[in-house]
């Protein structure tokens, strides 16, 4: 069985042990992919309060629907998509709120939000490798800029490092629409870059 | 926008992804490195992708909150555990299944007696996978050949008539992906380190169909 696909099988050995009752064993999943969950999160959203509530709310969505588990799905990929579409829930709330709101100051010319990453002290120390604090800062907010089609893509493939044919399934999109919005992204971060 | 951020065609920025990676031949390097020194406009937009590149991998990954999975576990023990959640696609299949069963023991013509008393059982395997373009079964009781399950539904099905017994099998996905059961009785673990689903006919379990 050496030329086999192997990967996935361990969840599945879990996810059989949580879908027989021994509801503990789904402590595994949660420490194998909250990482991964939580820095998606924190990435789309830019707070980390958000971020851990949606993990949270993701991790439970998978244990009531775990029965309904597609074997031919990765779970990990099941986690994205379902922490995605509560991100989305939560930026739709916050723009519905925002249009509500006099305060206007969140808010740049162009109507797109102006988040900045609260940036965790121990990545401060690491970002003196790259161009400096003040490149990263400005990818940063230049990111968080993008329309959330496009900087959706963009998060999973260079922040969560997924293949784009993953991505694709993840978002529900096709291969090639996926690649265009990679590319897409990256030319208005380079034209917003280099100005 | 000024000629040097105009933006690059998806070939060019395929290309240059590819150089940065090293996943290019030798040849083809040098010609790219020519078209770099030729190209501020090439040469500008390299920079930024390894600015994105370097940002991505120094910050990648943000380790949750070190309390955050005692605060799931917390919180799954306030909702319905999935385990006592029978699929409903089960409980509707096997209702009519119990009631036909019921009535042919109550003529004393049960429907799989030949078979019980040849030995075997008739099981019927199904899997849930919507997307997988063909689905196969290998146990020890098909000698470890593949056979195929038929498409029903969004679900994948099989009856094989299978001798009494614990035996070992495994789902075979688009032909290379092996997956167990995620509904089997039990698992058993080789020396290979590859899983195996196990069914049991003694324990007439719920997949077992007589």
């Amino acid at each position: 069985m050496n030329e086999i696909q192997k990967g996935g099988i361990d969840d599945l050995i879990v996810i059989r042990e949580v879908l027989q009752g021994h509801t503990e064993e789904f402590r595994q999943l949660v420490e194998k992919y909250q990482d991964f969950i939580y820095n998606l999160c924190y990435r789309t959203l830019g707070n980390k309060q958000e971020a851990e509530d949606v993990t949270q709310e993701t991790f439970l969505k998978v244990y009531k629907r775990l029965a309904d588990f597609k074997v031919d799905y990765k779970l990990s990929n099941w986690l994205y998509t379902i922490a995605l579409n509560l991100c989305k829930n939560i930026m739709r709330k916050k723009k519905i709120l925002r249009f509500f709101s006099l305060d206007h100051s969140y808010t740049t010319g162009d109507g797109e939000d102006e988040k900045t990453l609260d940036i965790p002290s121990g990545e401060i120390s690491i970002e003196s490798e790259l161009e400096g604090k003040e490149t990263q800062k400005r990818l940063e907010k230049l990111i968080n800029a993008l329309p959330d089609s496009l900087k959706t893509p963009f998060i999973l493939r260079y922040f969560q490092n997924i293949d784009d044919d993953e991505i694709a399934e993840i978002m529900g999109l096709s291969l090639d629409n996926v690649r265009v919005r990679i590319y897409r992204a990256k030319s208005c971060l380079w034209q917003e870059f280099s100005k | 926008m000024t000629m040097k951020n105009i933006p690059l065609t998806q070939e060019e920025e395929k290309t240059l992804e590819t150089y940065l990676d090293g996943e290019m031949g030798s040849e083809e390097k040098i010609n790219v490195e020519e078209m770099l020194r030729n190209s501020a406009r090439l040469q500008g937009y390299l920079d930024f992708l390894k600015n994105v590149k370097g940002m991505s991998q120094m910050s990648a990954m943000k380790p949750a909150p070190l309390d955050l999975t005692a605060k799931i576990m917390t919180r799954l023990s306030t909702v319905r555990a999935t385990s006592t959640l029978r699929p409903a696609s089960l409980a509707v299949r096997w209702a009519p299944l119990f009631a036909t069963a019921c009535f042919f023991l109550a003529f004393g013509l049960f429907l799989g007696k030949s078979r019980l008393q040849s030995g075997t059982v008739s099981v019927r395997f199904f899997l849930d996978a919507p997307r997988a373009q063909t689905v196969a079964l290998a146990g020890d009781f098909t000698d470890w050949k593949p056979v195929s399950l038929k498409p029903h539904g969004k679900e994948w099905e099989l009856t094989l008539d299978v001798p009494h017994g614990r035996h070992e099998y495994v789902f075979i996905l688009n032909g290379r992906r092996f997956v167990i059961d995620p509904r089997s009785q039990d698992v058993v673990e080789d020396n290979k380190g590859d899983f195996y689903s196990i069914l049991d006919t003694k324990n007439t379990g719920k997949k077992i169909n007589v």
